[in-house]
């Protein structure tokens, strides 16, 4: 059987991979960046907040928790302290708005403390786009572009299926730059694939399933939303609004707990979701793992008036678009492995960017010679402006985590301005910069710095990380190693990128010009 | 630890796969140019990759094993494939002391150490 395709089909798989990957390439790339920081989201979260480094209140009745955030609205989150640290949170949309807010609820000193802190939040909901200035459509426009990069995935493989064995392995850094790119697009790419296809399907199922949900509403269900909501069960976060009865008293959380844990005693609880509270029909979901099962998301819903049970979700009880919406979450969120499968998910979620930027770097270099234009310049600027400019970004915004003081009332927006406006301005730089082939090292170079500088900043905001007076806590060191880890692979980096650049500017004649470090002209 | 085990065997496997596989340059290892060779050596990788996902699953349950063990083994490939012909020493020499270290961690996770 051969895998030969014809010339036509060739060369239109080939053109179709080309256009999806540069149109699709930067916004992906910073997907896949800030994705790799995600990775590590749970661990990001305690270095950030002091509040989590310390043990959990215990002997407190939750409903006495609770009672701390009263007046509270019909719909309301309440998280638990994970794994023994930290203190329980509260978080709902504010009444008549779209904006989502969350207290810590300090039981021991009967106190709220209004969320301070959201630098990982912020990297965690720009990885899907979502930002609370630019609300749905972005997240649906960033769905849809990986639908772009499914399609380039798909081709990809198509135009290189009969050579597809050889390529894994063939990465020849001696030859010249386009072969150099070329083989590492097929390396990185070929080798990442199954990583990338499954991140690509169930990022893309995450993101568009709330519009997936309203498109089927019409068509599937005759307009019934709260049948399509029961369908859907899991798939979507938001049920439609329905109506929950007069005002009743709910019981206590305590004794919800309790009916939740006799009808699901594996259930090892980690937040409720509250919908119309204070109302006869309202509901509480008790939400949890189910302890030893493989992604063992498992909701019990309780009315919170009576207490009596509506349903229990489970692994091993659930419809089958549950358990599909728990593999999707599960997959992606990687539920499974621990911190090592999180380190190598990194490895591939770099891997990954390298494919992109360098599927650029190969467009680039093909139309260098033969049709050299503004618009390959302005990609090429755009390319090393967007790769490097996203990593100083993202040192900025964790280095002004740890300067801005956790008490000062505008940190949260503070911080969101320190991002952006980094971002932006390396996006000016890199179009302004006289000699383009020095953008990458220098936004690099300064990226390690700033990551360097992170961890002797946080001793600012607590003691508990690798420079700090102590008690250490291992996920805060762990977080400050891996900074300064970052920092020198960007800073071996960027001297390499340096040193290929002085190299080629004193003898242009090597194989390896500024362009082969920096995927622009010199 | 048995975990690191695993993730070892999956380095060597991905060590080998790539030192059979027939390339050009600083990359090549002539000890596998022989075609039962290297054959040998693809077989090889697969049974260690089968050991470390039997390693795994006395950790997790079996699909979050084969899964972890693939991601493992996608990640340390593509870092041999790339690093090979710049490092081919350093490269052989982990892969080939993946192996007695995977069998001494694998023993520390069994409750010997």
């Amino acid at each position: 059987m051969s895998w030969k395709l014809s010339r036509h089909a060739f060369t239109r798989f080939w053109d179709v991979h080309a256009w999806a990957g540069v149109v699709t390439s930067l916004v992906l790339y910073v997907m896949f960046l800030l994705g790799s920081v995600v990775l590590f989201y749970r661990p990001l979260t305690i270095w950030e907040e002091p509040i989590l480094q310390s043990p959990a209140p215990t002997g407190h009745a939750l409903q006495a928790t609770l009672a701390l955030a009263e007046p509270l609205p019909e719909e309301f989150y309440l998280y638990l302290p994970y794994e023994g640290h930290g203190l329980p949170k509260v978080g709902y949309y504010l009444p008549g708005t779209s904006q989502w807010h969350m207290w810590w609820l300090d039981v021991e000193r009967g106190r709220q403390v209004p969320e301070r802190e959201l630098a990982a939040a912020y990297v965690y909901d720009l990885h899907y786009l979502w930002n609370n200035a630019t609300g749905f459509w972005l997240q649906y426009g960033g769905g849809v572009l990986v639908f772009g990069f499914l399609l380039t995935l798909v081709t990809g493989v198509l135009v290189h299926l009969q050579n597809l064995v050889p390529q894994l392995h063939r990465f020849r850094p001696e030859r010249g730059r386009r072969t150099l790119w070329s083989d590492l697009h097929k390396v990185a790419g070929v080798m990442g694939l199954p990583f990338q296809l499954v991140y690509a399907l169930t990022g893309a199922l995450l993101v568009l399933s709330p519009l997936l949900f309203q498109l089927s509403i019409g068509p599937l269900f005759q307009g019934d939303e709260q049948r399509a909501a029961d369908a859907a069960g899991a798939l979507i976060e938001d049920p439609p609004p329905r109506e929950y009865g007069g005002h009743a008293r709910a019981l206590p959380l305590d004794e919800l707990v309790a009916r939740a844990a006799a009808a699901e005693p594996r259930l090892i609880i980690e937040s409720f979701i509250y919908r119309g509270y204070g109302r006869e029909h309202g509901s509480v979901d008790v939400r949890g793992q189910i302890d030893g099962a493989t992604f063992g998301d498992a909701t019990v819903t309780l009315t919170a008036a009576t207490g009596a049970v509506e349903l229990v979700q489970t692994p091993d009880a659930e419809r089958s678009v549950a358990t599909l919406a728990r593999w999707i979450h599960g997959l992606h969120t990687v539920h499974y492995g621990g911190l090592e499968v999180r380190l190598l998910l990194w490895l591939l979620a770099i891997a990954g960017c390298v494919t992109i930027l360098s599927g650029n770097w190969i467009w680039l270099e093909r139309r260098r010679v033969k049709q050299p234009s503004s618009v390959n310049g302005l990609l090429a600027r755009l390319t090393a402006g967007v790769g490097g400019g996203s990593v100083l970004a993202l040192g900025s915004l964790f280095l002004a985590s740890r300067m801005l003081p956790l008490e000062w009332p505008r940190r949260l927006a503070a911080e969101e301005i320190v991002l952006a406006s980094s971002f932006i301005a390396c996006l000016l730089y890199a179009f302004a910069a006289r000699s383009s082939a020095a953008i990458w090292w220098r936004l690099l170079g300064l990226a390690a710095l700033v990551f360097l500088a992170t961890p002797l900043a946080a001793t600012l905001r607590s003691p508990a990380g690798l420079f700090g007076a102590g008690p250490r806590l291992a996920t805060v060191v762990g977080v400050d190693i891996g900074l300064l880890v970052a920092s020198a692979l960007l800073l071996t980096l960027a001297a390499s990128i340096r040193r290929v650049q002085r190299g080629a500017d004193s003898a242009p004649a090597l194989a390896v010009s500024p362009a082969v470090a920096t995927g622009v002209d010199a | 630890m048995t975990q690191v085990a695993a993730l070892l065997l999956v380095h060597a496997a991905a060590t080998l796969v790539c030192a059979a596989a027939r390339v050009a340059g600083r990359a090549r290892l002539p000890l596998f140019d022989a075609p039962p060779r290297s054959r040998g050596a693809r077989l090889g990788a697969l049974l260690l990759w089968l050991l470390a996902i039997l390693l795994w699953h006395g950790v997790e349950p079996g699909a979050p094993a084969l899964m972890a063990t693939s991601v493992a083994l996608m990640a340390t490939s593509t870092l041999v494939a790339l690093l090979a012909p710049l490092y081919p020493r350093t490269v052989w020499t982990t892969g080939a002391f993946a192996l007695p270290l995977a069998a001494l961690a694998a023993w520390l996770g069994g409750g010997h150490g």
